[in-house]
């Protein structure tokens, strides 16, 4: 065992006497791990009250829901000149969305969706290795088994500078959209983006994440993308784009 | 012939406590809501107009002020707040502080505009109440790294820290690890991840 995977078992005092008093040499002869040690120990402090904290916050967040219930016509009471400014807006807003709907459409979100989305599939194979390695293959197991909560519960363990991050994350973003959790699968592509060898199918499903959470403008910066990549669904991106304007 | 409930006129009166009995209140637990309800009542649109008016939004206004009670409460509780001021203004003047460190970047000029002046704010905070503002701004940057870990890493943290130590097992079993060692590995990494992000979102 390393001294950094020895700072756990000193929070929890779980060392024996002379294992604590070897991590103890150490901290002194190693700056930084006992830096280490105390950053870890400031948050392991904090933690500790974080039960507490949640419970008492919960509490009175409950009050302050039920006070502010009880008045609902306290926020409308005057129209400073902000406010009328607001009312313009909004009705200039809702002129614009009447406007839109009766305009012709080209095609609907959900009928592009039937055309060009295909659910994600994982085919790379992994060899057999640690114990991050094994969480993967078990995620990945989860993940074709269709049970993707528990798949994403089971990937997020893996470490962010794990070799297979940006599988995994590929894999948790592909899992909340299968969940048609889009806003929660945005962050995953993003990170699997950032491997080269990922980056245009993330593009493309976070352009999908984006479309169905109602982000038009970020999804067509992503198509674009996709598009002028000549990779991973270029050709269906191009389209996309056109029927989208 | 309509009659009306007494018990309908009595919930209809709000009741408004003194400055020693809101303080009295916010000690006690078994009647702390009353005080609370007041104090947000009192306080809730100078604090909405605070916020607006330094990059907020309507939706920010309750969570600051959730924020802000946690920290009155425990000033008080510690006998740091001796009636130097308006319990409200105290309340407001915490709730400023929480606002202007989520925002730091606009920090210089909400201090120039605010109608309660860093000097003023300053005689009303006699004892620590800046170390408190401080602490419940680092059990709400932890708070938020651990949402980052998703809802089963931050159990398996929580449970490692109880307090007496729950044993590795244990928690394997409970939250569906393979093994304790699975369990073990996975809280040290986590550990290590939430322990840099509360290090980078204090830097920040």
């Amino acid at each position: 065992m390393n001294h950094t995977e020895n700072i756990l078992a000193y929070l929890r005092e779980e060392l024996s006497e002379a294992e604590k008093l070897d991590f103890e040499q150490q901290l002194q002869a190693d700056p930084a791990l006992a830096a280490e040690l105390s950053s870890q120990q400031q948050s392991w402090q904090l933690l500790g009250e974080l039960p507490a904290r949640a419970r008492q916050k919960a509490e009175i967040g409950s009050w302050i829901a039920e006070a502010s219930a009880a008045e609902p016509a306290a926020r409308i009471r005057r129209f400073s000149p902000v406010s009328r400014y607001i009312s313009i807006a909004a009705a200039i807003i809702l002129l614009a969305a009447l406007g839109y709907l009766f305009l012709p459409k080209t095609a609907t979100t959900e009928s592009l969706y039937a055309d060009y989305y295909q659910p994600y599939t994982y085919s790379q194979t992994m060899g057999a290795g640690d114990s991050t390695d094994s969480l993967f293959q078990q995620g990945v197991r989860l993940f074709k088994e269709e049970k993707f909560d528990l798949a994403i519960r089971e990937l997020q363990l893996i470490a962010s500078d794990a070799t297979i991050y940006a599988d995994a994350c590929m894999l948790i973003g592909a899992a909340y959209m299968q969940q048609k959790m889009y806003a929660s699968a945005i962050p995953y592509f993003q990170q699997a983006s950032i491997s080269p060898s990922l980056a245009d199918q993330a593009h493309w499903y976070q352009a999908w994440a984006h479309l169905m959470a109602g982000e038009k403008a970020e999804a067509k910066e992503l198509l674009q993308k996709t598009a002028a990549s000549q990779g991973y669904k270029h050709q269906e991106a191009a389209d996309l784009l056109r029927k989208l304007d | 012939m309509i009659t009306i409930s007494p018990l309908c006129i009595h919930m209809n009166k709000a009741q408004t406590y003194t400055e020693q009995e809101l303080v009295a209140r916010i000690k006690d637990e078994g009647s702390r809501k009353e005080a609370v309800v007041q104090l947000y009542q009192h306080t809730k649109d100078n604090i909405l107009r605070f916020v607006l008016k330094y990059g907020g939004k309507n939706e920010d206004r309750d969570e600051l002020m959730n924020e802000g009670f946690l920290v009155l409460i425990k000033s008080v509780e510690a006998d740091k707040f001796q009636f130097q001021a308006q319990l409200s203004t105290y309340y407001i003047g915490i709730c400023r502080r929480i606002w202007l460190n989520w925002r730091k970047k606009d920090t210089a000029e909400a201090g120039r505009h605010n109608p309660i002046t860093e000097q003023t704010e300053a005689s009303l905070f006699v004892g620590s109440i800046q170390d408190d503002i401080e602490k419940e701004e680092r059990l709400h940057i932890l708070d938020g790294c651990l949402d980052e870990l998703g809802e089963r890493g931050k159990e398996l943290l929580i449970m490692s820290r109880e307090d007496p130590p729950i044993p590795w097992p244990k928690i394997a079993e409970m939250l569906a690890f393979s093994s304790h060692q699975t369990a073990k590995n996975a809280a040290q990494r986590f550990m290590k991840r939430v322990s840099d992000c509360v290090q980078a979102k204090l830097a920040a």
